[in-house]
């Protein structure tokens, strides 16, 4: 029909006058016209987002020419969401970027950012001098880097938390614990998990001993994974020199983690429905854990006893190490269509350098949300909960104001402990997984089928490990593997070389 | 869009009329005249249909050049999305791979296919017996009431239907683990059984779905004219012969569309319910999985565009060619029923 | 003398005892659809403590009322997500109603030629689905869906399902001799469609009234798309946000560099969350009456005198 002949030439038209509609950019950069940069980011909406972003543009119209026009898009909805935005080719300039969520790794290799070294020896001085150097060398696709990792911890650290009351009532110390052992930590355990299972009174409040839920994540001490996490095949073992890809699933020492924790759920000291619920964070809210794992950082002790509302203490299951998905825990990615990539490093540079920019954007206007208490210190007021930020999002977070509680060499104490933390022999390597990605769909797909009984302990891992493996077989872990081991021979041959 | 096309007509039909005027005034035998009036006819009627037309061309057909994702591996360009699209690699058939690899591919099948048969037959008897029910009530004001409970479920979100199927079967909380406890029978964990799934989902299902469908089917019955049952009463036939006789065969279209219109969806997996309501578990999927929920679940780490449009194409194409099976075979043996 | 109303029987009712056991059978069915719904009703009013404890109980260990005031806290946001919800809701109902019925009229005219085409036409998008991508470009890019009632309404406007069945019902219960007469008498197309046709299906137009209104009373997934401001934002979507942002910190806190404790602090309980859902629930059931009226009164339309 000519209707329909009609409606698709204007359709084809229209959409290439609106990917020309670029040119107007050049101009920009001005304090008399200056450049929208509109930037994603998550979290969730703020009332106050405009009044701050507002006392943010008369800043940054007079300082470089450019203008915010930030959205907050939901912790859960922010994947999916920016996928969309990406996919469709609508304008944006800045996005937040991780290795969980928007993910930082599949999205460079796919060609959606914006690749930065140029722009960052140009305009990005300022980044460069502050940042950790594992964040501007760990994050490299190809060579490139494409997104700005936010400063903060760079290493990954698993520790084991405990109730405080709990601990002291049953007459235990931090001393009891072995630390920095890995499975033996987590062996060392069994004496305070039995003392909370037969403590009548705290069995009748519902206390459950080692709250580990779907959502656990082995670390091992001496193993880095290609995936971030250990739930996916592909792994390293930390020694120097060593590039060999095994299978974490099938070497022992991952399948002695299983069998531990297999014990511990026989012996009712993980919950019966820890494989169905990844809710275990009400429990930790309400006192009602033993213990449980986390990732650390320094100082987050006193910020979960802050939140929890009773005293948390941990002890450390491993030495802080620095793999690739520590690095891209949290960074800032720029479009490959952005219209001005010049200003958006700009302002980037300035987000990671200016005292006032940063901590305006993090925990809004002072004398509003916040009143100073001391040269770098600050007091939420009552407004604060009207303008509450995710700060890893921002950018460098050492030049963020301390909150009460804080010690005052809290970011001393942190660059310090990113000093002392040792990288992964392989940090740097992403696999690129455009070759694989149909056994990938096949090999996740069982992932998700087996993993989150085996690592809770729900099943018995003698009898189901295998089976796990099987299957994983013939969904083509083996082609995933070699492909992996080929990838990183060709990183090898090129990075470590000289 | 409703206003406009609202006026369209009123100013077509004033024209309609007075050609219809002009018709009178003439000779009827003038087959000239005859054929103008008809095509005028069917403009008016494709005039109805304009609106929706636009909708569809808009919503519905021109996005289908996505389709073209199926087939190769996007990347990005600076230039935009179709910039891209033109410019990313022809990959053919390889973005379907990860669909039909071998042991994979028949579980997700047969599960699909299995779990639909049984909703569409037992749905379809289920939803006629209730929307019978519904008319046959005396008292009205009862049927109404239950009329808006059994709709209800039609609200809740898969999420909650996880949960409220977990507040039965859950191990230590559960109703059905507390009735076994009742009874001295040690309690199981059923989210390790996969036997019992299978009757547990068809039941939640028809749970959430009869009510929507009874509806429909009652609006239909509630169109049969009254005075064929007075004649069929007078002519002495019992209620069950009427309701054999009168009312199924009435309604006897509207279960045929309905059955069409599932059997396009058959290749479909319901994803809310398989996907939450056995809470996810891994131990079940080999009685839980279907191709919506592999499909997510597979490319939940990569994302890959690609690839979920090659799901699509692939659950389309089957829906397809099924709806031209059984319109083709309507079409044999009840050509009246046909959709097209 | 007294006279005694006696309930009206018609000849072509169905005998008392089988009443009887329908009701009770249909009853029993009723009971069981309702009972989640009261449950999530309870679970709504339990106190977070008693969940974590026990579990989702019909009659909860400890009541309390924090779910609804954490509701009154964010109140004003619940009122404008409502607002546009209902909006969305009546605009999209009635410009959907127009849409499918006009359109599916026409194609169950016997004497339109092109009928089965347009059938085709309308049922081919119901099988063929060309994945979100593309749909997500052309209504964000090209028709400026994004943040605008447009972008709720339109996506839904037509139900390629509802549109058969209206076909479907159309050919049913409209007979044709009643439109020849009209014809004969001189009406214009468009007349006999508004002052025949749709009076003899009101309970066709109503039912596919209420599915279309509890459709876009539902819908999140294009909110989801098209809206970013908390000022667009409707309650379904809402809940769908809170409910997915628990979710997905509590499963990524290990890998999130941050308290995942005091993100969770701002957020609402599980029981807030099942309060919510009840208030997202129960205003479109309320509906439901208002619906059943026209449907109903189809009844009672005559005939064709043959």
């Amino acid at each position: 029909m000519k209707k329909k002949y009609i409606i698709s030439l204007l359709f084809v038209l229209s959409v290439f006058i609106l990917n020309s509609c670029g040119d107007s950019a050049v101009k920009m950069g001005t304090a008399k016209n200056p450049y929208n940069i509109i930037w994603y980011t998550i979290g969730t909406s703020q009332k106050d987002l405009a009044m701050v972003q507002a006392k943010a543009n008369e800043y940054l119209r007079e300082k470089i020419g450019v203008e915010l026009d930030i959205t907050i898009i939901d912790w859960a909805n922010y994947d999916q969401k920016m996928s969309m935005i990406t996919m469709s080719g609508q304008n944006y300039d800045l996005a937040f970027t991780c290795s969980w969520t928007n993910n930082y790794i599949n999205q460079a290799n796919r060609g959606a950012f914006y690749p930065l070294n140029k722009l960052l020896d140009e305009y990005g001085q300022g980044i460069k001098k502050v940042l950790n150097p594992y964040f501007l060398s760990g994050p490299k696709v190809k060579g490139e880097l494409y997104a700005i990792p936010c400063n903060k911890e760079v290493a990954q650290q698993q520790v084991v938390r405990i109730t405080d009351n709990f601990m002291k009532e049953l007459g235990f110390k931090l001393s009891d614990f072995k630390k920095y052992e890995g499975l033996n930590t987590l062996r060392s355990l069994e004496p305070y998990l039995k003392a909370v299972s037969e403590n009548k009174k705290m069995h009748n409040d519902g206390v459950i001993p080692f709250s580990i839920w779907k959502t656990i994540d082995y670390l091992l001490p001496d193993q880095t994974y290609i995936f971030g996490n250990s739930g996916l095949p592909g792994a390293v073992v930390l020694r120097k020199d060593n590039y060999k890809i095994v299978n974490q699933w099938e070497t022992k020492e991952f399948q002695e983690y299983l069998s531990l924790y297999h014990e511990y759920y026989k012996k009712g000291y993980i919950p019966k429905n820890a494989a169905l619920q990844d809710d275990g964070n009400s429990i930790t809210m309400s006192e009602k854990m033993g213990c449980d794992t986390a990732q650390y950082q320094p100082f987050a002790d006193v910020s979960w006893s802050l939140s929890a509302g009773y005293k948390i203490v941990s002890f450390p299951v491993f030495k802080p190490i620095i793999t690739d998905s520590s690095v891209t825990g949290a960074m800032i990615g720029m479009s490959i269509n952005a219209r001005r990539p010049d200003l958006n490093m700009k302002f980037l540079n300035l987000l990671n350098t200016d005292v006032y920019l940063r901590n305006l954007l993090n925990y809004g206007i002072e004398g509003i949300h916040y009143e100073k208490t001391g040269p770098n210190r600050i007091k939420y007021l009552p407004a604060h909960n009207n303008y509450i930020m995710a700060d890893f999002t921002l950018g460098n977070l050492f030049i963020t104001y301390l909150l009460p509680g804080d010690p005052d060499d809290k970011w001393a104490k942190f660059e310090k402990w990113n000093a002392s933390a040792i990288p992964s022999q392989i940090l740097g390597f992403h696999m690129n997984i455009n070759p694989i990605e149909a056994v990938l769909a096949a090999v996740v797909n069982k992932t998700q089928q087996y993993n989150a009984d085996l690592m809770t302990g729900t099943v018995d891992p003698k009898v189901v490990l295998p089976k796990y493996m099987e299957a994983l077989k013939v969904a083509g872990v083996d082609k995933l593997l070699a492909e992996m081991q080929r990838q990183l021979d060709v990183w090898v041959k090129k990075n470590k070389s000289k | 869009m409703a206003v406009c096309s609202i006026k369209c007509t009123l100013i077509l039909n004033s024209l309609l009329n007075k050609q219809r005027e002009d018709y009178y005034l003439m000779s009827t035998t003038n087959s000239e005249y005859k054929t103008r009036f008809r095509l005028n006819k069917n403009i008016l009627y494709m005039l109805m249909l304009l609106p929706g037309v636009i909708w569809f061309i808009c919503e519905m057909y021109l996005p289908l050049f996505g389709l073209i994702l199926a087939f190769k591996q996007f990347h990005f360009y600076r230039g935009g999305f179709f910039y891209s699209l033109f410019k990313s690699k022809w990959v053919w058939f390889d973005n379907f791979t990860y669909l039909f690899s071998s042991h994979e591919a028949w579980v997700i099948t047969r599960n699909t296919l299995g779990y639909n048969i049984v909703f569409i037959l037992l749905g379809t008897f289920l939803s006629v017996f209730l929307a019978i029910g519904f008319s046959q009530m005396l008292n009205k004001k009862l049927s109404k009431l239950f009329q808006t409970l059994i709709f209800c479920p039609y609200f809740i979100t898969p999420v909650v239907i996880g949960y409220l199927v977990m507040s039965f079967m859950s191990y230590e909380h559960g109703a059905v683990n507390g009735l076994l406890k009742l009874f001295n029978i040690t309690p199981i964990n059923w989210y390790n059984e996969q036997g019992v799934w299978p009757y547990i989902l068809v039941i939640v299902d028809m749970w959430w779905t009869i009510g929507y469908s009874s509806i429909i089917y009652l609006a239909a019955i509630l169109g049969i004219g009254q005075q064929l049952y007075e004649a069929a009463e007078i002519e002495g036939a019992s209620k069950w012969q009427q309701i054999r006789f009168i009312t199924i065969p009435s309604i006897k279209p509207m279960i045929i569309v309905m059955v069409l219109i599932a059997i396009g969806g058959i290749f479909q997996g319901n994803f809310g319910l398989f996907y939450f309501a056995p809470m996810k578990s891994g131990s079940l999927f080999p009685v839980t999985q279907v191709i919506n929920t592999y499909t997510f679940r597979a490319l939940m780490f990569t994302s890959n565009v690609g690839m979920t449009s090659a799901a699509c194409l692939y659950q389309s194409v089957m829906g397809l060619i099924l709806v031209f099976v059984f319109n083709g075979s309507l079409r044999k043996f009840d050509p009246e029923n046909a959709q097209f | 003398m007294i006279v005694r109303k006696k309930s009206k029987r018609k000849p072509t009712d169905i005998s008392r005892t089988s009443n009887v056991t329908l009701s009770i059978i249909v009853g029993i069915v009723a009971v069981v659809c309702i009972y989640p719904i009261i449950l999530m009703f309870m679970i709504s009013l339990s106190a977070e403590k008693s969940i974590v404890m026990n579990g989702f109980n019909f009659f909860p260990a400890h009541y309390s009322l924090e779910a609804y005031r954490y509701l009154f806290k964010i109140g004003s946001q619940l009122l404008t997500s409502y607002m546009i919800t209902i909006i969305v809701t009546v605009g999209g109902t009635i410009l959907s109603v127009c849409l499918i019925t006009l359109y599916a009229y026409g194609i169950s005219r016997d004497d339109f030629k092109y009928r089965k085409f347009f059938t085709f036409f309308a049922l081919f998008p119901l099988l063929f689905n060309a994945g979100f991508v593309a749909t997500y470009l052309i209504n964000s890019q090209l028709l400026g869906f994004t943040n605008s009632f447009l972008g709720l309404i339109i996506p839904l406007a037509i139900s390629p399902f509802l549109i058969l069945i209206m076909r479907t019902y159309f050919k049913t219960t409209i007979p044709s001799a009643l439109i020849e007469a009209a014809r004969i008498d001189g009406a214009g197309e468009f007349r006999i469609f508004y002052k025949i046709v749709v009076p003899l299906s009101k309970p066709g137009i109503a039912t596919i009234s209420l599915l279309q209104a509890v459709a876009y009373w539902n819908d999140w997934w294009d909110p989801l798309l098209y809206i970013d401001k908390p000022s667009m934002t409707p309650v379904q979507l809402m809940l769908q946000k809170t409910q997915a942002n628990m979710q997905f910190i509590i499963n990524n806190s290990s890998s999130m560099s941050t308290n995942s404790i005091e993100l969770l602090k701002h957020m609402p309980t599980q029981t807030a969350i099942f309060a919510i859902l009840v208030l997202a629930t129960i205003p479109i059931l309320c509906t439901y009456p208002f619906f059943q009226k026209y449907v109903v009164s189809g009844m009672t339309v005559g005939g064709v005198k043959d």
